[in-house]
């Protein structure tokens, strides 16, 4: 496809009706920055590729500022052999239409959405979503390198690009078909595997394998336990091959026991002889012992009753020897009694009265002392109770004010006496200084006088009358004075009823009653204190008491009564002489009778002593008389039975032969009795615990075999052999499941990857005459630097192979004006390609400026001869690098006014224009 | 349970009760209970339990055919390992005959060793009239039959079992019955347990009760009564228990077949080219069972590619029909190759190339080209890959 003519109105800058028009070859877009350049192209790719009801913003941003008019555009191209015409206007009224030109004539073929469709289908544009992007250009993907869009496609370029250069290497072109086909293939391929062509976790296969993985695991889980129960049946197997090697031990062991049966029941015969044999050694011995005891008693007995004999005869001639010496001591107490009893108890009577005589008489004058003392205590107590009672009495008759009464006198007579000081200072002097001679003054009242000068004291309203000259009444002091007299008379009053009450005459008489009755009081509380003391110095009951001594007094004098009449006028200190000799008289006469008593004492008890030796001696000969006697019978019991002590003595000796005789016979027997009875005995016991140990061995390994034999019905108690099974056959299942999910995700990775590999196939034959152009181009664009370019799978530039370097270099890593220059040159070269048949246009729009002069001009020569196969529309702002090109110039206005071109009216249709 | 070690009185008291001198017994063998089945998915436990029902069947036909006792010649059970629940449930069984002796030999799947499966507690259940026999003696029956059982002690072994069984003694008119498990030296892969082929002649029996083979076999008067229940799709006649009677000794026996089995297996091939193949198929499947809902079946179809759709269609609607109805079904649809003329070609460009290098490859020839990089695929991923290249283009589903 190349453009013939494109004209613009209302599109950004251009608000006005700008048409370009271009030649089939290579034509220059010459204008400065911001001059409109880009805005062509981006009308161009509108024209062609865009839906015209689109109302994106970036459509909006086409509108020119402050315009509501709908941007307009009309592009002449010619593809496939044929010319078209498309006209679309945006935003304001929409409107798409299409021409075909028919025999020199513009036809109109479509019209609003069905030219937007037919006119991509007829570029190879592709659907698109909501806005246009480089990939839906068919062809312009390729060969259109435009401002603000990528300089190569993220994946691969279009269908159309790819079907343009599969024509080159004789391939045929993928069919919508095929594509549907293969886009099928992918889908397939997406649902079992990732992007990076592994297994998809999520895909049923993946799943199926972890489910597998599981089961499998319980399986095992489940095969261990039986593998454990064919454990347990080997190891039943084992114990039961012990039980039987067990079993048949006993047998033989029993059979070992069996034949020593008869040796320990021969054991048994020699053993019961021997007890029997025993039996006649003690049965011997025992005679023997009897008879030796026998004949060893009657020899003691014997000897003993000897020797009682004489002992029975010391003891009588002692007996009687005591009898003798009781008798003595009997006697001497008589004796000590006598003396004791006849001589010095009576003289100690004696002693004794008289001293109670004396003792008497002194208690008699002891007591008269006491009465005499309580006599005069009792006179004592009267007197001063008399004394107390008469002053008291005295102290009743006086009438005398209380204290309280003359304290309240004394008060009332001081206030008086102060009152009267009071009136007398108020009083008024009046004095009289008359010529008159004699002249008498007369005051009423009567009024105080102060003779030596002739004045007057007046304490009330007073006339005083002067003889016959007249009166002259006098007031003054006013109402206090009034008030004190009349106070002072009010207490004078009190005063005066107080002495009248106690009949005195003055207040010195009254004060004087008042302290004689305070005295008189005074006396009697100390007559009162005397008189309790002297209760208080004699006993409580004076009198009782001098009652009862008197009567105690006359008791004395009835006792004395017997006493002499010189012994009664005896003094004290005599009696008391008397009574000390007397005293020690008594205490010798009691000592000597103490001492004949204490004599008489031992004497009766040494008689019973004697007398109770004499007892015990007479028992001691009582039993050994009876001992004596009772050896005798024994002695005679025992010889009942043998005769004579002769004849005992002979059986003696036949028993300890006898007696011998079965100690050899047992010794006889005792001398085999290890071989004969201990030893099978011995063997025998061995067999029995051999048996026991082995019965006991057999029922541990039984045990066993029962531990065993319930481990394996817990074992099958638990179904392990059905759960197994129905792992089995559900692991079956999924195996069988995993088998065909495999040999199915297997297919379809085998197809998509056969696919890809006659794709890869496909991409590397297409790249083949890419890569030869450009390489030519390359060399010469960087004089040799770079040679080689090299294209992936899907001919996007990956590397480029230089000179300097040994390894290819990145093509991010080149310059990135030699990256745009490749691009340029891949853009160039898929034009040239591509436009075999037909020419294609190629656009690069200000691709260039980061060439250097000399690289502008060898780019001069590559355009050139790609501008011979192919429609070259490159943007610049600068001409100069250009010139001498063979180019068609087209100026952009600088204003947006057409540089060469004519005007249009802005009512005019564009399309009319051109 | 009696753990049979010499002659029982008791039996030989109920046997004289007989007047005729004919002997019936019901011989049976390999119930193989607790039996894992392979290739039947998750239906084993129901298959398992089948089993079960089988084995009440034939209690009942031993009570309604009025037999003298039963001979059960090994392999009882599948295992030593088999659940208690399984030996409950036989014993239960069993014990519903305790009018007939029961004589039970262990088998090679479940010898008498220590620990074995008749050592179980749930044997304490079983009655007197079961016995299993553990010593290889004869068994006097009664005055008209002599038994000579052979019970297995071990899983493997090379010595006949049967070959203690002493010749008849001269006098002796008793009918002789041998009671053994092992392979009859006439069949294919007679490897353990090897039994002379003329066992029967050289110990003068009258019948020898074998156990072992699944199917039903029978050389001359040693016999194989086959599994109750087939446990394979390889048994052809299996699902069986024998009623036979023996008049007398030295005469033939009469060995009637009586079908117990409650699931029929069956494996079936079909190469489907149009829609009477798959009538046919249909035909088949439902004539393989008495109710298709017990039949247990293996189809393996092989069709051309290029079948009409029709036929698909039909074959489609048979396969899950059949799903639905049969007990189970295995389902084989082998790959098969495009290879009509009348296969919808791919667009000419990179499909065409890739079917033709697929082609290729099926044909074990390496293609020019990328798809020499694939050689080592196997066929059936190629095959595989193929058949959705072509799905995919006729715009099915994989």
């Amino acid at each position: 496809m190349i453009v013939e003519e494109i004209a613009v109105r209302n599109w950004r800058g251009y608000r006005e009706l700008h048409t370009f028009r271009f030649a089939e070859g290579f034509n220059l877009l010459v204008g400065r920055n911001e001059a409109g350049k880009s805005a062509l192209f981006e009308a161009l790719t509108r024209a062609l590729f865009d839906r015209h009801s689109g109302k994106s913003e970036e459509i909006r941003r086409i509108q020119p500022v402050d315009s509501s008019l709908g941007p307009e555009v009309s592009v002449r191209f010619r593809t496939n052999g044929q010319r078209y015409k498309v006209f679309k206007r945006f935003l304001e009224e929409p409107t798409a239409r299409l021409y075909v030109e028919r025999d020199g004539r513009w036809e109109l073929d479509h019209e609003g959405d069905s030219a937007d469709t037919v006119l991509r289908e007829l570029l190879r544009g592709e659907s698109f979503g909501r806005a246009v992007r480089p990939e839906h250009r068919g062809l312009a993907q390729a060969l259109w390198y435009l401002q603000r869009e990528s300089s190569l496609p993220e994946a691969a370029w279009n269908e159309a690009v790819r079907e343009g250069l599969q024509g080159l290497v004789s391939l045929v072109a993928a069919s919508p078909e095929e594509r549907v086909i293969v886009s099928r293939v992918e889908a397939e391929y997406r649902q079992h595997y990732t992007p990076t062509g592994r297994l998809k976790s999520s895909s049923e296969l993946a799943t199926l394998e972890d489910e597998i993985a599981r089961t499998e695991s319980e399986l095992s889980e489940i095969r261990s336990k039986t593998e454990a129960v064919e454990k347990y049946r080997q190891d039943l197997e084992e114990l039961e091959s012990q039980e039987t090697d067990k079993a048949q031990q006993i047998e033989n062991a029993r059979l070992e026991r069996t034949g020593l049966v008869k040796s320990v029941e021969e054991a048994e015969r020699l053993d019961a002889e021997m007890r029997e044999r025993e039996h006649m050694r003690e049965v011997e011995e025992q005679k023997f012992a009897t008879l030796r005891n026998d004949l060893e008693a009657i020899g003691r007995r014997t000897k003993k009753t000897d020797t009682l004999g004489k002992e029975l005869e010391d003891c009588q001639k002692e007996r009687v020897q005591q009898r003798s010496d009781a008798a003595e001591e009997k006697r001497a107490a008589e004796t000590y009694k006598s003396r004791w009893k006849r001589e010095l108890e009576p003289a100690l009577k004696k002693i004794e009265g008289e001293l109670e005589a004396l003792h008497c008489l002194e208690r008699s004058r002891s007591l008269e002392d006491t009465r005499s003392h309580l006599l005069r205590h009792v006179e004592k107590v009267e007197n001063a109770e008399r004394e107390l009672e008469d002053r008291k009495k005295e102290l009743s008759r006086l009438y005398a004010p209380s204290k309280k009464e003359w304290v309240r006198f004394e008060e009332t007579a001081g206030k008086y006496h102060d009152v009267q000081v009071q009136a007398e200072a108020s009083a008024i002097h009046v004095g009289f200084a008359l010529k008159v001679k004699r002249a008498r003054i007369t005051a009423a009242p009567a009024a105080q006088t102060i003779p030596t000068r002739n004045e007057y004291v007046i304490t009330r309203p007073t006339t005083f009358r002067i003889g016959d000259m007249g009166s002259v009444k006098v007031w003054g002091g006013g109402e206090s004075l009034e008030q004190l007299n009349e106070k002072a008379d009010q207490l004078k009053t009190k005063i005066d009823e107080t002495l009248i009450r106690f009949d005195v005459e003055d207040e010195e008489a009254l004060s004087l009653l008042y302290r004689n009755k305070v005295e008189t009081e005074k006396d009697v509380e100390r007559l009162e204190r005397g008189y309790k003391k002297i209760l208080g110095e004699g006993p409580k009951d004076a009198e009782a008491k001098l009652r009862q001594i008197e009567g105690q007094i006359r008791e004395e004098e009835g006792r004395l009564k017997s006493l002499p009449k010189k012994v009664g006028k005896w003094s004290s200190a005599r009696i008391k002489h008397r009574l000390g000799e007397l005293e020690d008289s008594k205490k010798q006469l009691i000592k000597s009778i103490d001492e004949e008593q204490g004599n008489e004492q031992n004497a009766r008890a040494k008689h019973e002593q004697l007398l109770k030796q004499c007892g015990g001696l007479s028992e001691q000969a009582t039993e050994m008389r009876s001992q004596i006697q009772s050896a005798g019978e024994e002695n005679a019991e025992t010889l009942k039975r043998y005769g004579t002590t002769e004849h005992l003595e002979r059986l003696l000796g036949g028993a300890e032969r006898a007696k011998k005789e079965a100690e050899d016979a047992l010794n006889e027997l005792l001398r085999d009795y290890e071989l004969r009875v201990e030893t099978p005995r011995r063997l025998y016991e061995q067999a029995e615990n051999r048996i026991r140990a082995l019965e006991n061995q057999l029922v541990k390994i039984q045990e066993q075999s029962v531990d065993r034999m319930a481990r394996i019905e817990e074992a099958a108690s638990q179904g392990f052999y059905s759960q197994m099974s129905d792992l089995e056959a559900k692991l079956d299942v999924k195996r069988r499941r995993q088998d065909s999910l495999d040999i199915r995700t297997k297919g379809v990775k085998l197809l998509h990857d056969l696919v890809q590999a006659y794709r890869r196939e496909q991409s590397a034959a297409l790249a083949g005459p890419i890569t030869d152009l450009v390489n030519g181009w390359l060399q010469l664009l960087t004089d040799g630097s770079y040679t080689n370019l090299q294209l992936n799978e899907s001919l996007i530039p990956v590397a480029l192979q230089g000179s300097r370097y040994r390894q290819p270099l990145p093509i991010e890593s080149v310059s990135y004006g030699t990256h745009e220059q490749v691009i340029v040159l891949l853009r160039l070269a898929i034009g040239v390609l591509i436009s075999k048949d037909e020419r294609n246009l190629v656009v690069v729009d200000d691709r260039l400026v980061n060439a250097d002069s000399i690289r502008i001009r060898r780019l001069n020569l590559i355009l050139q001869e790609a501008a011979e196969s192919c429609q070259i529309l490159l943007a610049t702002c600068h001409d100069t690098p250009y010139a001498g090109m063979k180019a068609n110039i087209i100026r952009v206005p600088d204003d947006g006014r057409a540089a060469s071109e004519e005007t249009i009216p802005a009512t005019t249709d564009i399309l009319s224009a051109s | 349970m009696c753990l049979m070690r010499a002659p029982l009185e008791s039996i030989r008291e109920w046997m004289s009760g007989e007047a005729s001198t004919m002997v019936r017994f019901l011989h049976t063998a390999d119930w193989q209970l607790g039996m894992k089945v392979s290739r039947v998915g998750e239906k084993g436990k129901e298959v398992r339990a089948k089993r079960f029902e089988t084995l009440s069947r034939v209690a009942n036909l031993a009570v309604q055919q009025d037999i003298d006792f039963v001979l059960l010649a090994g392999d009882m059970f599948e295992s030593q390992d088999v659940d208690d629940v399984t030996v409950k449930r036989a014993v239960d069984i069993l014990n519903r005959l305790r009018s007939v002796p029961i004589f039970i030999i262990p088998g090679n799947h479940d010898p008498l060793v220590p620990g074995s499966v008749w050592h179980r507690h749930s044997w304490k259940r079983g009655e007197d009239h079961i016995h299993l026999v553990q010593e290889a003696q004869e068994i006097d029956l009664d005055k008209r039959v002599a038994l000579y059982p052979c019970p297995l002690k071990q899983k493997q072994s090379k010595e006949d079992p049967t070959a203690w069984i002493p010749p008849r003694k001269r006098g002796d008119s008793r009918i002789r019955i041998g009671l053994a498990h092992g392979s009859l030296d006439v069949l294919p892969e007679c490897v353990n347990f090897p039994i002379a082929a003329d066992r029967a002649d050289l110990g003068d029996l009258d019948y020898l009760a074998l156990g072992d083979w699944h199917s039903f076999f029978q050389h001359g008067r040693a016999v194989y009564p086959g599994t109750i229940e087939p446990t394979s799709f390889s048994e052809r006649d299996a699902g069986n228990v024998l009623v036979v009677d023996i008049e007398d000794a030295g005469e033939p026996p009469n060995v009637q077949r009586h079908r117990v089995s409650s699931l029929t297996w069956v494996e079936l091939e079909s190469h489907i080219r149009d829609e009477t193949d798959v009538e046919k198929l249909d035909t088949e499947i439902h004539r393989a069972a008495a109710s298709i809902s017990t039949l247990i079946a293996r189809v393996r179809i092989s069709y051309e590619l290029d079948v009409s759709a029709d036929t698909q269609a039909r074959l489609h609607t048979l396969r899950q029909e059949v799903e639905e109805d049969a007990f189970f079904v295995d389902w084989i649809e082998p790959l098969v190759l495009p290879t009509s003329p009348a296969v919808r070609a791919l667009p000419e460009g990179i499909l065409s190339l890739v079917d033709g290098s697929l082609s290729a490859l099926l044909e074990g020839r390496i293609p020019s080209g990328p798809g020499q990089s694939f050689a080592s695929e196997t066929p059936q991923v190629i095959g595989e890959a193929r058949i959705l290249l072509h799905r995919l283009a006729r715009g099915e589903g994989a």
